[in-house]
């Protein structure tokens, strides 16, 4: 079929798309575990309002659809102050896994027994430390699998970035294809649909391989 | 002031919603039939069929919806001579296709959640299996999957916003429009919708909740 020869020859512009979309993705889904791992620690105390407002906020991020988060960032920050789409597309993104990884936290900290949280007291333990050193190693082993997953999510959202002018893959072939009027596009949908099917069925198959170690590991325990 | 900012959005608002609605519930209900065949062919014993149930969930699972839209829209509609069908039909044919890989792999864990035991009774007790597998074995697994499934409709109400790249007229389109149309600040329409989808989304929950209370005395009451 024709364009096949022109998809080849942009599959360089494509790759530096994937760039962009690999890009924006870690970074979204290391400030979300940052902020995630924020809020599930305090939400484990006792403070009733402070609660009640990170509940209402992982439901909102939860309960909405990902561009209209996009939009309202990047409106916002636009009104304020001037980003680029980009940095405007990670905090929107991040904000998302934030309090999705949020509540994949709170399942792990529920599958911890209280009894731990005693005996490091007894222990001399300060809160902090039991957390850091007996708590979370087991929160992250419980969560990974999940924690995976939330990233290849985070991959599959990331082409709403193109909405606000953030030049990632599907944009990057999108531009291509509005450039290019005499051409069938279905070439380069078909391309783009494979890299990210094989971009993200590699990510599954190492998370599946990561999992498998960890769970080695916990049965060598 | 405040009445007027819902004043001047309901006229946006109130058509986006119905066709998001709309095109959700048909997207959820076309995947239930057609998620049930796929489930099946995935719990098959037949290698071939097993792996085409296979390929079709990865394949859909593990790309974006906003890159199987372009491909369904501007890449196989002109092609496959669709030109006739307008954006929201094939819009609610991609969000189906999408959803049947989800709920192909809800309906197999439910349909495994059934003992074998059951429909080894039902054979002993001379009831043919269309009607063993319709009148007891599915009813036991939608019982099951409840939740599940719920989960899947606020997906599927929340991807159907994704279809605004075609230009179909759902709430997040008319909510763009709005923005364009209207003095409001751009944030706060957004805020709005943002609203609006949250609130279908709690209210689907809850009608869930209801469902699972009244289908959990329809489920296996202890022992096996």
């Amino acid at each position: 079929m024709e364009g096949w020869d022109l998809v080849f020859k942009y599959i360089p512009k494509l790759m530096e798309g994937l760039g962009y979309t690999v890009i924006s993705s870690v970074c979204a889904i290391i400030i979300g575990l940052a902020a995630g791992l924020t809020l599930a620690v305090i939400r484990l105390g006792k403070n009733r309002l402070i609660n009640s407002v990170i509940s209402v906020y992982i439901s909102f991020v939860r309960g909405t659809p990902v561009i209209v988060q996009i939009f309202i960032i990047f409106y916002v920050l636009s009104d304020f102050i001037d980003l680029p789409p980009l940095t405007a597309g990670i905090i929107a993104l991040s904000l998302n896994s934030g309090g999705f990884i949020a509540e994949i936290i709170r399942g792990g900290f529920m599958a911890i027994p209280k009894g731990q949280y005693e005996v490091c007291e007894a222990m001399g333990f300060s809160y902090l430390q039991t957390l850091r050193r007996v708590i979370l190693p087991q929160v992250f082993k419980i969560t990974l699998p999940q924690f995976l997953n939330e990233f290849i999510a985070i991959i599959k959202v990331s082409p709403l970035l193109s909405m606000i002018g953030v030049e990632e893959l599907t944009r990057v072939a999108q531009m291509r294809i509005n450039n290019l009027h005499e051409i069938v596009p279905l070439p380069f949908y078909i391309t783009l649909f494979v890299i990210y099917f094989l971009f993200n069925s590699l990510l599954e198959f190492t998370a599946g391989k990561i999992e498998k170690k960890a769970l080695l590991k916990k049965g060598g325990n | 002031m405040k009445g007027n900012i819902f004043e001047t959005l309901l006229p946006f608002f109130l058509p986006g919603i119905k066709l998001t609605i709309i095109i959700s519930f048909s997207a959820i209900l076309i995947s239930l039939i057609t998620g049930l065949f796929l489930g099946l062919m995935y719990v098959s014993k037949n290698k071939v069929i097993h792996s085409i149930a296979c390929i079709y969930i990865k394949i859909f699972r593990n790309t974006p919806f906003m890159v199987q839209v372009y491909l369904i829209y501007f890449g196989l509609r002109p092609v496959l001579g669709l030109q006739n069908f307008s954006a929201a039909v094939i819009g609610t044919a991609a969000l189906a296709l999408y959803t049947t890989a989800y709920v192909a792999v809800i309906l197999e864990s439910g349909l495994r959640s059934v003992p074998k035991g059951q429909y080894e009774s039902a054979e002993v007790l001379n009831i043919p299996y269309f009607t063993a597998f319709f009148r007891i074995i599915l009813p036991q697994v939608f019982t099951v999957i409840i939740p599940s499934l719920t989960g899947q409709l606020i997906m599927t109400v929340k991807e159907s916003s994704v279809l605004t790249v075609i230009s179909v007229a759902e709430l997040t389109n008319k909510t763009y429009t709005a923005t364009n149309e209207t003095a409001i600040e751009s944030f706060e329409i957004f805020i709005a919708a943002g609203c609006v989808y949250w609130a279908i989304n709690l209210i689907i929950e809850i009608i869930s909740k209801l469902a699972e209370k009244r289908a959990s005395k329809y489920q296996l009451q202890g022992g096996r």
